[in-house]
């Protein structure tokens, strides 16, 4: 892997490390600190995994646009990466964060790249719930880098 | 399990695990005809269908909800059709993502309820697709001046497409219904999305303008997952009603690459 932050609009890489996943209603939770969390230095994955059995079944990106609005304010609260898939607006990220995309539609695929998770938090949202998956050579596409290039326009 | 029940359960966990063949085809033609980053997103989707085949996983975590077209023959009765595929789905779900919630406003989370439409027919079929919310957010409403042509109703599509196409999941499938009111418009573009990829319209007009609508699509450029490329949907169907003298309804339905869809018949 490269270091990140030589990362530029364009590159592929595989990832291998931790991410924090969540989506639309976690988010809300975290931005109105109904749930409180450090996320210094995190990165973000977007997704709503297929729990069944103890397994990790199917975990794919989910849409980034709809959790556009609350990005600015995890970004200020440290968070320096986010996984998705679509467009997002290379200004909610302030050049102090990356834009990851990996391949919507490709859940079983990419299941077969978490070594280990744990349910962090609101077990009862299921697939909205808090989790952390660690990655091994997760691929991704740097979609807006920190310069405020993106892959898109 | 009764028999019916069993055939629909197996047939949502067959098509939550495996594309039709039909679909994996148009998706590898496209694989050869793309270079760069676009034949790295088909390539990764193609490896997501040999490991979700492979060890039973689902294509995608959005494992949808799933919607049922009925045509129902004289020799079946609705209320048992719909025992079956109601306990059906909810057994399926077990298996899969429950991605849905009771109240669309208070979100609480619930078991997984499948939505029916229902038509009468000779024969009885039943069929099944599972339908991502991802790409759902794309499908819209549209009411045009009924004095706009052809012309005009494509570019406002091809508008509508360029900027959002990238939310979901490209390579699309889009069924257009046009005429009629809301509803009709809506079954329509699902009549036409169903038939995809394999069928056309059957008359001249409509077939050759799904054919140069795809064609004005591809040229946007969006690409695999919007990263650039040839091709950002795999088929488009038109289907079309009777309208209204004051209306042009239509209604555009948009569905993933991971375009799940089957039959059963009982």
């Amino acid at each position: 892997m490269k270091e990140p932050l030589t990362l530029r609009a364009g590159d592929f890489f595989s990832f291998t490390g931790e991410v924090l996943v969540f989506r639309d209603r976690l988010q809300k939770l975290l931005l109105e600190n109904r749930l409180r969390r450090n996320l210094a230095e995190t990165i973000v994955y977007y997704c709503g995994p297929v729990l069944r059995e103890g397994r990790i079944l199917s975990c794919g990106p989910t849409t980034i646009s709809r959790m556009e609005e609350g990005i600015p304010g995890l970004v200020e609260r440290g968070v320096r990466g986010f996984i998705g898939k679509g467009r997002l607006s290379p200004s909610s990220l302030k050049k102090k964060a990356f834009y990851f995309m990996t391949v919507g539609g490709a859940g079983a695929c990419l299941a077969r790249k978490i070594s280990s998770f744990k349910v962090l938090a609101r077990p009862g949202l299921g697939p909205e719930a808090l989790y952390s998956f660690s990655l091994r050579e997760f691929p991704l596409l740097v979609a807006v880098d920190l310069t405020g290039k993106s892959v898109y326009t | 399990m009764k028999p019916l029940e069993k055939e629909i359960y197996e047939k949502i966990l067959e098509l939550s695990r495996r594309l039709p063949a039909a679909v994996k085809k148009r998706l590898e033609n496209a694989g050869r005809t793309e270079t760069g980053r676009a034949r790295k997103a088909l390539e990764i989707v193609r490896e997501n269908w040999k490991t979700a085949e492979k060890y039973g996983m689902p294509l995608c975590q959005d494992t949808g909800i799933p919607l049922f077209f009925v045509t129902c023959g004289r020799k079946h009765e609705p209320e048992k059709i719909k025992d079956a595929i109601v306990n059906a789905a909810a057994a399926a779900y077990r298996k899969l993502r429950e991605s849905e919630v009771s109240d669309p406003v208070r979100r609480t989370p619930s078991v997984t309820k499948p939505f029916i439409f229902w038509e009468y027919g000779r024969k009885t079929k039943i069929e099944i697709l599972l339908k991502g919310g991802g790409c759902e957010n794309l499908s819209a409403l549209f009411h045009f001046n009924p004095v706009s042509g052809r012309k005009e109703i494509e570019e406002a599509l091809l508008g509508f497409l360029k900027k959002r196409a990238i939310n979901a999941c490209p390579p699309l499938f889009i069924g257009i219904g046009i005429g009629g009111e809301m509803l009709t418009a809506s079954r329509l573009a699902y009549r036409a999305l169903l038939r995809l990829p394999e069928k056309r319209n059957s008359g001249r007009f409509y077939s050759s303008w799904e054919k140069r609508l795809e064609k004005r699509i591809n040229l946007l450029g969006i690409g695999p997952q919007g990263w650039g490329g040839k091709t950002t949907v795999l088929g488009a169907g038109i289907e079309h009603a009777p309208s209204h003298i004051a209306n042009l309804s239509l209604a555009l339905v948009v569905n993933c690459h991971s375009f799940r869809k089957g039959s059963v018949f009982p």
